[in-house]
């Protein structure tokens, strides 16, 4: 993975990776929700917050992008906090609703604020600054670095979700009422997911903002929290890590690939989520246990864990 | 609920009894924390209760069974009292995340625990099996073993034994039994008032949201309210 | 200028609790969320505009007439895709934006991106009193009541409207009652289409009808159901109002803030009742 850049010489196809690690980092923060039993609508809303706040604090406050990363970070955590303390109280449709709104209303805030680069965005976002022998020049630095972040975000979601904290969570998404007999504390877990969850997803966009260097209202539309959750569904749900990362290749690859026009994308891109929802709600990676047991039935209903179940680390209990 | 007061002392078995509709679970709702409580108190070792969410409850060693099998259901035997051991753990969560020499082996202490109680409720050979597949007996013996994982000093076990034939029945009863010999106090719902009379040390009956009586299994038997109240809300209870 | 501003905060409001209604009937009931539920509106505009304005049907009758269009086109959905998946949030939510997408961008592709305006069925300015009031928001007014009344009638007095809030309060216990619930969802997913389709059509000749309208309504009537609790039909009502008020007064004062305020509003609400104000706090 590390001679990727040396093999692939097309800035088209480095292009291409580079926003699946960086789309697999936002897949990778709806499971981590999802891991506990809430849908969330605001990932994207959460990556613009991040992507802003880095380059505002690049640009205007002269930070460097390696202290402005971290304090992006700080940022949506700060915000996750105050707007997960009201909303997570209630989980559910409630809780995705809720979301729903965030992501609709954060882009007009910024769209509509001049301080934050109006509608027309923030452009020239400078890069990251060198550090040690590596300029960031081209798209191989980039790439090591969104890779790095790709790793450092699975290894801690890894440890997390193989921690107390994950079989807490899980407990509340597979038996909320059971798991609160057991002492969990069904409000300060469910938030706790939604700020780490929305840190993540505004590292993603930090680092996005220094990569494609220009940023507009119009990029986290709930169009791409709608994204976000397409890569969790294609993959399959019930895989916490590997899922999001096949689901959001598929999706960052396939539409370039076949050209499609963009005018007829959402058509299909709809009619595909459709599909996949009635036909096979566990996603991508639960072909091979459908195909196994051979059970193509259209009224096959399944809840919300999805495929039937095998003790594991990544996988939904 | 009006009118209800009764107390419970360590170490006993208290059966709680009454018609359909006298308000038994409704009782245990508004003990475990999961209904919000109007008026009275409610007094657990000293410390007012009343108004607790329910994990401060169960934080505080209370433990719950349900009337309907209230599992883990995808997850194995085993794991689904592995989860119960949530409140158990010392170590800090930062030790967990970094998954440190400490919380690694105070994880292995707690699985093997996990096995002590399961032997303790004759579910060992089942560890594996998946939760939705045991029968409703078992289910019910698991869903005991999951509020016993959070170390409780009082269990609240709603209708332990709806559901299930005569020996599970007396299977249950031995575990109850054994229970209260480790030390933990229980309140028990039943329907069965057989098996209530067998195994309380102290009834207390409910109609209508109202307490009737109160006393030992004998007393009760005896009682004429009390049998006023079967017989005129529920002709099915046998009485024995 | 306040009487104007009321009657046009009244006249969304109300077209809002239309809206709204069908959603929360949806969720009440059937227990689905529809993504796609804006676009069902917006085909109800588009319908109603096509009939009326090209065809030169009567106004009402057009409206009628996107009703059953979009009933239909209900029917369809929900047999199709719905029925597999009451309950479950997530398959709900997936499905449903793809058809919201596949919806929307036909319609743009159909229809083109040009907004379209219906000349209203009445025009001219009504006096009341001092003030003249542009007359379609009036009328838009009045319908909308004179649904929502109707609507209240169905709920309560008639027997598919019993069923109907039998079925929401427990599904099971109501089947075992004999009541049909299959083809309760199935009514009342339709009647959500329909009240959709009928506001889209009461406010073609207010606002003007674009292939994405479908988004703002789906907007505010989440924001209704914040303000108002998710599955209370006076909850629909009153937050529909209040959030018309605020986004007529708050667009005129503040402009484009007045989203920001909405939300903030609703911010506080829910500090204090998460559920929304007559929604449950589990």
């Amino acid at each position: 993975m590390a001679l990727l850049p040396t093999v692939v010489k097309s800035p088209y196809y480095m292009h291409l990776v580079i926003m699946t690690c960086d789309n697999i980092m936002l897949g990778l923060s709806f499971s981590l929700l999802y891991s506990t039993g809430l849908l969330t609508m605001a990932a994207g809303a959460f990556w613009g917050i991040g992507a802003y706040t880095s380059a505002l604090l690049v640009m205007k406050a002269g930070l460097s992008f390696w202290i402005a990363l971290p304090l992006s970070g700080m940022c949506s955590v700060l915000i996750a906090l105050g707007t997960g303390a009201v909303i997570t109280r209630i989980p559910g449709i409630a809780f995705l609703i809720q979301t729903m709104v965030i992501s609709l209303i954060i882009p007009e805030v910024v769209g509509y604020s001049e301080f934050l680069g109006g509608w027309g965005g923030l452009l020239g976002i400078p890069g990251p600054s060198p550090i040690g022998p590596l300029r960031f020049v081209g798209k191989a630095p980039y790439y090591y670095l969104v890779v790095v972040l790709l790793m450092l975000n699975v290894l801690a979601f890894a440890a997390l979700y193989s921690s107390r904290v994950g079989r807490a969570w899980r407990s509340i998404r597979v038996n909320a009422q059971l798991a609160e007999t057991l002492g969990i504390n069904l409000y300060r877990f469910r938030l706790l997911a939604f700020v780490i969850s929305s840190a993540a997803a505004g590292l993603a966009g930090s680092f996005y903002a220094h990569y494609f260097q220009a940023l507009e209202p119009g990029m986290f539309t709930a169009f791409k929290s709608i994204n976000v959750q397409i890569f969790a569904i294609l993959g399959g749900l019930n895989y916490y890590v590997v899922g999001p990362a096949v689901g959001a290749a598929i999706m960052t690859f396939v539409p370039e690939l076949l050209r499609v026009g963009k005018e007829i994308e959402p058509v299909i891109t709809g009619a595909v989520l459709i599909l996949l929802v009635i036909f096979l709600p566990g996603g991508v990676l639960s072909l091979p246990e459908r195909l196994g047991s051979f059970s193509w039935g259209l009224m096959r209903r399944t809840k919300s864990d999805g495929a039937p179940a095998k003790p594991g680390l990544y996988k939904g209990d | 609920m009006s009118d209800v007061s009764f107390d419970v002392s360590e170490g006993e078995i208290v059966g709680l009894i009454g018609p359909n509709g006298a308000g038994k679970s409704t009782m245990f709702n508004l003990i475990s924390g999961f209904f919000p409580v109007n008026s009275g108190k409610i007094t657990y070792a000293g410390k007012e209760i009343t108004g607790l969410k329910a994990h401060a409850v169960a934080r505080l060693g209370i433990g719950r069974a349900f009337q309907a099998p209230t599992l883990f259901m995808n997850l194995s035997v085993f794991e689904n009292v592995f989860n119960g051991f949530h409140l158990r753990y010392q170590k800090s969560f930062w030790k967990s995340f970094f998954h440190t020499k400490g919380a690694l082996e105070e994880e292995k202490r707690a699985r093997s625990s996990v096995m002590e109680i399961l032997e303790f409720m004759g579910l060992a050979q089942l560890k594996s099996v998946q939760a939705r597949n045991l029968p409703h007996g078992h289910q019910k013996v698991l869903g005991v073993c999951a509020a016993m994982a959070i170390k409780p000093s009082l269990l609240l076990l709603d209708e332990p034994l709806s559901g299930m034939h005569p020996e599970e029945a007396a299977t249950m009863g031995e575990i109850i039994n054994n229970i209260r010999a480790s030390g933990v106090t229980i309140i028990l719902v039943e329907h069965n008032v057989g098996a209530v009379m067998r195994l309380c040390n102290r009834i207390v009956v409910l109609t209508q949201g109202r307490k009737i009586a109160e006393g030992m299994p004998r007393e009760i038997a005896e009682n004429e309210e009390v049998i006023e109240a079967y017989l005129g809300a529920d002709d099915e209870e046998e009485f024995d | 200028m306040v009487v104007q501003l009321l009657v046009n905060g009244l006249s969304i409001g109300m077209i809002y609790v239309l809206v709204a209604s069908g959603l929360i009937l949806l969720l009440g009931v059937v227990r689905i969320f529809n993504f796609a539920h804006g676009e069902y509106y917006m085909l109800g505009a588009f319908i109603t505009y096509g009939m009326c304005q090209l065809l030169n049907v009567n106004f009402f009758l057009s409206i009628a007439i996107a009703m059953v269009a979009v009933s239909v086109l209900g029917i369809f959905s929900y047999r199709l895709i719905f029925q597999h998946m009451r309950g479950d949030i997530l398959l709900c939510t997936g499905a449903s934006i793809g058809l919201s997408m596949m919806l929307q961008r036909g319609a743009l592709l159909g229809f083109g991106t040009q907004q379209r305006g219906l000349h209203p069925p009445v025009s001219g300015r009504l006096a009341v009193g001092p003030v003249g009031l542009p007359s379609e928001k009036v009328v838009a007014i009045v319908l909308c009541i004179a649904i929502m009344i109707g609507l209240y009638v169905l709920l309560m007095r008639t027997k598919v409207g019993k069923a109907m809030r039998a079925v929401k309060v427990d599904n099971e216990v109501a089947s075992l009652q004999g009541i049909n619930t299959n083809r309760i969802y199935l009514i009342v997913f339709t009647m959500g289409c329909a009240l959709a389709a009928m506001a889209g059509g009461i406010i073609a000749p207010v606002f003007s009808v674009t292939p994405t309208m479908g988004n703002v309504i789906l907007l505010k009537c989440l924001m209704v159901l914040m303000v108002g609790g998710m599955e209370s039909m006076i909850g629909g009502v009153i937050g529909g109002v209040v959030v018309g008020l605020i986004t007529s007064f708050g667009t005129f004062y503040l402009g484009a803030l007045s989203e920001v305020l909405l939300f903030a509003i609703i911010g506080v609400i829910l500090v204090f009742k998460p559920g929304g104000l007559f929604g449950e706090a589990h």
